[in-house]
């Protein structure tokens, strides 16, 4: 068992890796009464072709069957369902599904080790009939339904397909009803077994609970047990190869708006970069943006006195596999006003050494407290988790020595030529 | 964690003395009487708190004198409480010994900047100031209808609490809009300091006699208030047949809400039994609804049954298939029936005192949940502690059974879609 310590923080991180491959991740805080756990697959929405294990060929699945099968993992041959499991134990639960993970967790005060075990047993023992898979497609349909009446739902889809030309994030996570109708329990199936083997898997645990006492709990249980013998196989993925350029570069929609809105996204190839790299390009992205439309900045100023926005500008940016992308909205009338001005603000991607100074400050303030809830903890480290396999003990010092001059340096690599703008107007 | 409670003639000052966070939060609460004007003017007040004072004339300036603070944060919002209407002021900043000697004292006089030395010329608000945050104000009251939900909730409510102050819409009217200029709103500003009740909660690790001398120091509220009426909404009459309105529009899937109103209910029940009652028929994944209608007929992604302490009202909802409108609508009332003869598993009762217990238990981890308590306890008198307990254990099944044939429809709302499509 490691012991890595997050500096600054008095908190330390316990992780040790089973027989079986399976990741344990133990965050000791020790005066809170909660905790959250949670135990993760690294497999999302955007793997859509893969070989099968026990199998030797590429096979396509229908969209939306990751999350499908996390819906599925909630039927029990025993009839328990876990909702109740961890209800009566004075828990709640619950799971999501996104383009990189599938992640199951709870979160509670009481019989956490108990939880824990559950925890491990339900998603580690998938039962699926037809009528459970028939009943659930019921369900999930409604579910897709539920965000077609949600307008940025449409919105976010939209942008998603006129970023992407091939790859599964160009369609929603939950998929089409089609394909939500002809996936099989077999379908299913497959998956499970080549997703969830515990040596692509991840458990995450933030609360007041003892390493010792988590992972021998993971040791016994049956995920860990029935796996613990084989052999490690890489799952071969089909790599889809994405264009560095965006399907569309304009697209006027209408819709059920009441003010029409406007997105101007950019689609960064970052691929090329180490996972370190990536890190620090996300930060870097984040301090110029920051400074350019965020609160403290003239643009922000300027253009609500100018009443080209109203409300606010809309800011979203992230990694997104290979790509970063960053998101520019607002809601506005005057959208090619924005627009002009949008494009006049990135056309110098850079701010000053003080501006610099200053975002990384709020940064280093922003960690420090981290350690104040148990959510912001669990955040922290899943993200650092998903970016590098593993948590940082040097979070804070790595902020700590970011330089202006790397910034500009790295910046001026970073490619803001591939941009796709959504209008979205007032239907007639 | 240490709960003190100190009254000065002006307001009252909690301190949830915890030495669990790095930061320090606070709340400063304004309250007086409810009306439908009072609910714009409160959101223009707000955002023209959030974004300007005499000294920081742009949102721009605060946002930076926030970052300097080592990103302190302070937002102002416009509650409503019931009968009461609440100008809330809630901030946190890092502890000195986080950041450097006084960062803290800082914020409170940034507090104060905000709250007592508004941007003001000519005995009104900025012009420039009030035109933009008005403007905003009118798009956030147009925009509400974008969202289904938002819109089948403002409709439900309308129709559902007819007869009280808790039809009006969070976000305001544009008539109210219309009527106000930067004069009246100041008129209304100065109104709300001079005749509120205000109480002042800080969680953290503070030190008690520093902070009593900053507030005396630094916030200069003088009056002495007369305490106010129940906040609690009072249903004038239940209806005897349910009233069943259906809306439409352009949507997927259709929304489906029941509400039930009480207007007798004592204060066990509203307190204890009530919100036992919704867990059984809809408060998670074990309840009755979930079970029924989503996991044995595949009706609904979502449904759910809530009690509301304030408002003396239970609601039900759901987000279903036009086909299955109907079919949902009986199952409902079937549960409704069930639990009225006693046909629900006995541990529930077990089930729901182990759940809240836990839920309570969960609050001491957070500084904002814990503010929230004590403002509730403060406002509401909800029980605390061994009070708490020994009322929650006297729960029983046979107080459900009771409770559930006071429990009538009045209003059943559905907004459907224009085509019944799939």
């Amino acid at each position: 068992m490691n012991k890595i310590p997050l500096e600054k923080l008095d908190i330390d991180v316990y992780h040790e890796t089973l027989e079986s491959g399976l990741d344990i991740f133990v965050v000791k805080k020790e005066n809170s009464n909660n905790t959250k756990a949670s135990l993760f697959t690294k497999y999302g929405a955007e793997i859509e072709e893969f070989v099968p294990r026990g199998e030797t060929k590429m096979r396509k699945f229908p969209l939306g069957i990751a999350h499908f099968l996390e819906h599925q993992m909630f039927n029990m041959e025993d009839g328990s369902v876990p909702f109740d499991v961890f209800s009566n134990n004075g828990a709640s639960c619950n799971a999501y599904t996104n383009y990189k993970i599938t992640n199951y967790y709870f979160s509670g005060v009481n019989n956490v080790l108990d939880n824990i075990e559950y925890l491990l047993k339900y998603v580690g023992m998938p039962y699926f009939t037809k009528e459970s898979v028939q009943k659930e497609k019921g369900i999930i349909v409604e579910e897709a339904k539920m965000y077609e009446n949600d307008v940025y739902t449409k919105i976010y889809d939209k942008i998603n397909a006129n970023t992407y030309k091939e790859s599964p994030r160009k369609f929603n996570v939950i998929g089409m009803v089609k394909d939500i109708k002809k996936t099989t329990e077999q379908d299913l199936m497959d998956c499970y077994n080549t997703f969830y083997h515990p040596s692509n898997m991840v458990l995450l645990v933030v609360g007041n609970v003892e390493a010792v006492d988590v992972i021998e709990i993971a040791r016994k249980s049956k995920l860990n047990q029935n796996h613990k013998n084989d052999t490690y196989q890489k799952i071969k993925i089909k790599k889809i190869k994405e264009p560095k350029e965006v399907v569309r570069e304009k697209e006027i929609v209408k819709l059920a708006v009441e003010i029409p809105k406007v997105y101007i996204s950019y689609k960064i190839y970052i691929d090329n970069y180490s996972d370190l790299e990536k890190e620090k390009i996300g930060r870097y992205i984040n301090f110029i943006l920051d400074s350019k439309f965020g609160r403290t900045s003239l643009f922000s100023e300027q253009i609500k006195e100018d009443q080209v926005v109203k409300t606010g500008i809309d800011l979203s940016h992230g990694q997104e596999g290979d790509y970063y992308v960053i998101t520019i909205g607002a809601e506005t009338a005057l959208y090619d006003e924005f627009i002009k001005r949008v494009l006049k603000e990135m056309s110098d991607f850079m701010i000053t050494n003080e501006e610099f100074e200053r975002k990384k400050k709020k940064l280093l303030s922003s960690y420090i407290d981290i350690s104040d809830d148990i959510f912001d903890l669990y955040g922290f480290t899943l993200f650092e988790i998903q970016k590098f396999g593993t948590i940082s003990d040097n979070a804070y010092t790595k902020v700590k020595n970011y330089s202006y001059a790397e910034m500009k340096e790295m910046i001026k690599k970073i490619n803001l030529r591939n941009r796709t703008i959504l209008i979205v107007e007032k239907e007639d | 964690m240490e709960y003190t409670k100190i009254k000065t003639m002006a307001y009252n000052l909690h301190f949830i003395k915890t030495d669990k966070f790095k930061r320090n939060y606070f709340k400063i609460n304004f309250k007086f009487p409810l009306t439908k004007e009072g609910i714009t003017y409160g959101n223009l007040l707000s955002s023209i708190m959030n974004n300007s004072s005499n000294k920081y004339h742009k949102a721009r300036e605060i946002a930076l004198k926030l970052e300097d603070l080592y990103v302190a944060y302070y937002s102002v919002n416009n509650l409503v409480l019931g009968t009461d209407q609440v100008l809330s002021l809630t901030g946190t900043v890092l502890r000195d010994e986080y950041t450097e000697p006084g960062n803290e004292e800082e914020m409170i006089k940034l507090l104060q900047e905000i709250i007592f030395h508004p941007f003001i010329q000519d005995e009104g608000f900025d012009s420039k100031t009030f035109k933009i945050t008005k403007e905003r104000l009118k798009e956030s009251i147009d925009i509400q209808d974008e969202n289904p939900n938002s819109y089948a909730n403002n409709r439900f409510i309308e129709e559902f609490f007819y007869d009280s102050v808790a039809r009006y819409h969070g976000p305001g009217y544009i008539e109210d809009l219309n009527d106000v200029d930067g004069k009246k709103l100041y008129d209304f500003y100065q109104k709300i300091l001079r005749s509120s009740i205000v109480d002042i909660f800080i969680c953290g690790n503070v030190d008690i006699k520093k902070y009593e001398e900053w507030f005396k120091k630094y916030f200069p509220i003088n009056t002495v208030k007369k305490e106010q009426p129940s906040p609690f909404i009072k249903h004038k009459k239940l209806r005897k047949r349910a009233k069943i309105i259906r809306d439409q529009r352009d949507v997927k899937q259709c929304i489906l809400k029941i509400g039930v109103k009480f207007d007798s209910l004592d204060e066990y029940e509203r307190k204890y039994i009530a919100p036992l009652y919704a867990y059984i028929l809809g408060g998670g994944s074990d309840s009755l609804m979930f079970s029924v209608l989503r996991e044995k007929h595949s009706l609904c992604y979502y449904c759910s049954a809530s009690y509301n302490l304030i408002k003396s009202a239970l609601t039900m909802q759901a987000g279903i298939n036009y086909d299955n409108i109907k079919k949902s609508i009986s199952l409902i009332k079937k549960l409704m029936k069930e639990i009225e003869n006693g046909n629900f598993d006995d541990d529930k009762i077990d089930k729901y005192q182990i759940i809240v217990r836990a839920s309570r238990k969960e609050l001491l981890d957070s500084a904002p949940d814990l503010i929230g308590l004590y403002q509730t306890k403060e406002y509401f008198n909800i029980d605390i502690g061994k009070e708490f307990e020994n009322n929650l254990s006297k729960l029983t099944k046979k107080m459900v059974i009771d409770f559930a044939k006071k429990v009538k429809i009045d209003t059943i709302y559905t907004l459907e879609g224009v085509e019944h499509n799939e």
